[in-house]
């Protein structure tokens, strides 16, 4: 008899706002620092919130160690982006008189780094992950991953995007034939060729694009007149290709998902997940409303606030009255007789940006992170619950460095 | 759900039924929970894996919340997490109220927690961390910035300048639309001739420098790479003599000369990478404000401070100017805003400015004024109108 076992989230938003907002706060306060216990928190509210079969996901990770994990990786980065920056920029003045090619070269360079961080902060996170006690784990494997993602990079590369959606299978197999739960390994089948449909939208609008700027250049060198309506369509072909691409390609970021997940297995226990993907854009489009509409009423409360206090403290001011934050902010209230210094208009420029900041990051995790989590957890369900009586537990695998490197490339940057 | 092996004819066993996992392996159990109040422990007795009949008595002082676990809900009910420190990968789901409720005010240590380890290993990397960013910014990226800064071609300097001059016109605009350069014809025109008449007493040549006046008020100027010298009107306005502001000039052509500004930009680019690492994205656009307002403000090391005043003391004569001419500003804007409240003016706000002032007059004491005025009073007049 083969077991399904549902998934259910329980989670509201009030008390995840509240933890989002205070932890934010506390980053803000701590100039960044508090970053790592704030991550830690949310995760272990997003992880408990999750209950295959009724039992709650365990984050278990500590934000110490994601601390000492940044201390060690900051010593090797700090080196590497001073100097390599530095080098780069140097270069860049000197042989073009520009800096977009060392904004390029170090973009190229970082490119395998960002691969080896988030293979490390994802070994880091399975490693501190558990379900009925039980342990994830992903074997240690960055420098290879790193070296065959950039294979199939270059393959994609080359093909003009055709190999796109056998780099998204391939890599996701790596990943997963590397990952345990408990004493079981888990396991990706399917075939990368089972996602070429989906991709195939995507794959078209991008050529589409690629045709419109060739064919700009093109007529551009050379004096073909006669065809200037064709190219007079060229702007208008190119947004909707852009939309276009961007709408197919946030579908098959959704079917990709739902596809690999169906052909996950840990030996009897299999997967299925029934994503949406027209619910997962709703999720996203009114999600980012909300988010938006709510980051600029918070703004304005707090520019309000700041208003008053800067008033009652510099009465010169008066007449700006609400719009005081503004004022200060921009330079028109600043140096005069009873208004404040230059030192004080930078201070609240930055408090405004920074609150602002804070909010938009705040209300994204309520309101579009959060129910686009709960969608995909929803939906997926556990097949052979019977065999997960012959999983059993493994040891602890340290990770170290935690996810210190991908903390410079601001990877997964919320959870 | 799970399927049991207990014999639906056996005896129930008393307690409350809960979830239950072992930590050996993923298999959940429903198991009967009895608080004992005699033996202080709870009791489990469950059915394991191989169908046998098991009780473990989980004494209340070892009961533990699971961090982070605390406050779970189950639709409008609780749902509590336990587990013992004895056998950390168990746990124990509780959803009935009185159960927990029991567990809640009888077990002392709920919220324990493990005892930090290693905390001098962790003193030992932010000692260490520390000071190898330290090493890094003060010691490493000046030296590698100062070798580069002599290397980098005129053409690249002059770029470098550029992107810095929008940066800083952006920054301190406060709007969308970038501080503005202050283009009045004939201010302009005094403008050139100020700068002609001190390139051609200076060592540099002739295309070395171009003067710019801002329309911000803030008594300021300053070099930026490949040898754009910016006057904010602030100091034209706070000056009383058109020698106050040859004078300042000629210490920031000093700078120039000495290719002080590539080497702040170089090193910026350097330290600003390492600053934004250290304190993460969140303060992205913080470090971009603080970066233009350093590239202002540059504290160019005193060593570099004392050439540029040199530099200035020997050019400023054969300009037909007295080396003394930036004391009697100093001494106004120190009259003005005192020596700590100079906010407005890094210039009044340098903390060696006594010494420099001494030095200033020392220089003079040696020169010889002609009686030939350095700009002519309509010019002056015409500069200071620069910005209307």
């Amino acid at each position: 008899m083969a077991q399904l076992l549902k998934t259910d989230v329980e989670g509201r938003l009030v008390p995840l706002l509240s933890l989002s907002i205070w932890t934010a706060a506390l980053s803000v306060v701590t100039l960044g620092f508090y970053r790592f216990w704030m991550k830690t928190r949310l995760r272990r509210h997003f992880w408990s919130a999750i209950r295959p079969d009724r039992t709650p996901l365990e984050y278990v990770g500590k934000g110490i160690e994601k601390f000492t994990g940044f201390l060690i990786a900051l010593v090797i980065l700090a080196l590497l982006i001073g100097v390599v920056a530095l080098i780069l920029v140097y270069a860049s003045f000197a042989l073009f008189q520009e800096e977009y090619e060392a904004y390029l070269i170090a973009a190229v360079l970082a490119i395998p780094l960002i691969y080896f961080a988030s293979y490390r902060a994802k070994r880091y996170v399975y490693a501190r992950t558990r379900w009925r006690g039980i342990r994830f784990a992903l074997e240690p494997a960055a420098g290879k991953y790193t070296a065959y993602a950039m294979g199939q990079l270059f393959l994609t590369l080359i093909s003009a995007g055709f190999f796109w959606p056998r780099m998204t299978f391939k890599l996701e197999k790596f990943r997963t034939d590397r990952t345990f739960f408990g004493t079981q390994r888990l396991n990706q089948g399917g075939r990368w060729t089972g996602l070429i449909k989906p991709f195939l939208p995507v794959l078209i609008s991008f050529w589409v694009i690629l045709g419109a700027i060739g064919g700009a250049v093109w007529f551009a060198a050379g004096e073909e007149s006669a065809l200037s309506v064709w190219v007079g369509l060229v702007p208008l072909l190119s947004i909707v290709a852009i939309f276009g691409g961007l709408f197919f390609y946030t579908r098959y970021r959704v079917v990709a998902l739902r596809y690999m997940a169906n052909h996950k297995t840990a030996g009897g226990v299999g997967l299925i997940s029934s994503a949406s993907f027209p619910r997962i854009l709703w999720l996203n489009v009114a999600g980012y409303i909300l988010t938006n509409l709510f980051t600029t009423l918070a703004s304005l409360v707090v520019a309000g606030v700041a208003s008053g206090v800067l008033v009652l403290v510099f009465p010169g001011l008066r007449d700006f009255g609400l719009f005081a934050t503004g004022a200060v902010s921009d330079g028109s209230g600043l140096g005069g007789e009873g208004m404040p210094s230059a030192e004080v208009g930078v201070f609240f420029a930055i408090f405004v940006y920074t609150s602002t900041l804070l909010f938009f990051s705040v209300f994204r995790q309520t309101f579009v992170l959060f129910p686009v989590w709960r969608h995909y957890a929803e939906t997926l369900t556990l097949t052979g619950g019977e065999h997960l009586r012959d999983i059993a537990q493994r040891a602890r695998d340290e990770a170290g460095e935690a996810e210190g490197m991908a903390e410079a490339f601001d990877l997964g940057a919320a959870i | 759900m799970t399927t049991s092996v207990r014999s639906p004819w056996g005896p129930r066993p008393e307690g409350v039924l809960c979830d239950f996992v072992d930590g050996e392996s993923a298999h959940r159990h429903e198991v009967y929970v009895q608080l004992r109040p005699n033996e202080a422990g709870l009791s489990l007795s469950y059915t394991d894996d191989r169908g046998q009949a098991q009780t473990w008595i989980w004494p209340l002082a070892q009961l533990r919340h699971v961090e982070g676990q605390t406050k779970l809900k189950w639709g409008p009910a609780r749902l509590g997490v336990f587990t013992n420190v004895m056998t950390p990968t168990a746990r124990l789901y509780v959803r009935d109220t009185d159960m927990l409720h029991d567990i809640e005010t009888r077990a002392p240590s709920l919220r324990r927690r493990a005892p930090v380890t290693g905390r001098g290993r962790l003193m030992g990397l932010i000692a260490g961390a520390t000071g190898s960013v330290a090493l890094i910014v003060f010691f490493l990226i000046p030296l590698i910035a100062d070798q580069l800064a002599t290397l980098l071609p005129i053409e690249g300097e002059r770029a470098l300048g550029e992107k810095t001059y929008q940066q800083v016109r952006e920054a301190f605009s406060g709007g969308f639309v970038p501080l503005g350069e202050c283009a009045d014809e004939q201010g302009l025109a005094a403008l050139k001739q100020m700068e002609t008449k001190l390139l051609a007493a200076s060592t540099l040549a002739s295309d070395a420098v171009q003067l710019t006046v801002l329309d911000f008020d803030m008594v300021n100027a300053f070099a930026l790479p490949g040898g754009r010298i910016v006057v904010m009107r602030g100091l034209i306005d706070a000056a009383e003599t058109p020698d106050e502001v040859a004078a300042v000039i000629a210490h920031e052509m000093g700078h120039v000369d000495h290719r002080d500004p590539t080497r702040h930009a170089l090193r910026s680019v350097g330290t600003f990478g390492v600053l934004s690492l250290v304190f993460g994205d969140f303060a992205g656009g913080t470090m971009v404000l603080m970066g233009a307002n350093q590239l202002v403000n540059a504290q160019y090391s005193q060593a570099a401070e004392s050439a540029a005043d040199s530099y200035a003391h020997e050019m400023l004569p054969r300009a037909g100017i007295s080396p003394g001419a930036l004391a009697p500003l100093f001494e106004r804007l120190k009259a003005e805003y005192g020596d700590s409240e100079g906010l407005a003016s890094h210039l009044a706000s340098h903390p060696q400015l006594g010494d420099r002032v001494t030095r200033a007059q020392s220089a003079a004491e040696s020169y010889v004024d002609e009686g030939v005025p350095f700009m002519s009073n309509m010019a002056w007049q015409r500069l200071r109108q620069i910005c209307d």
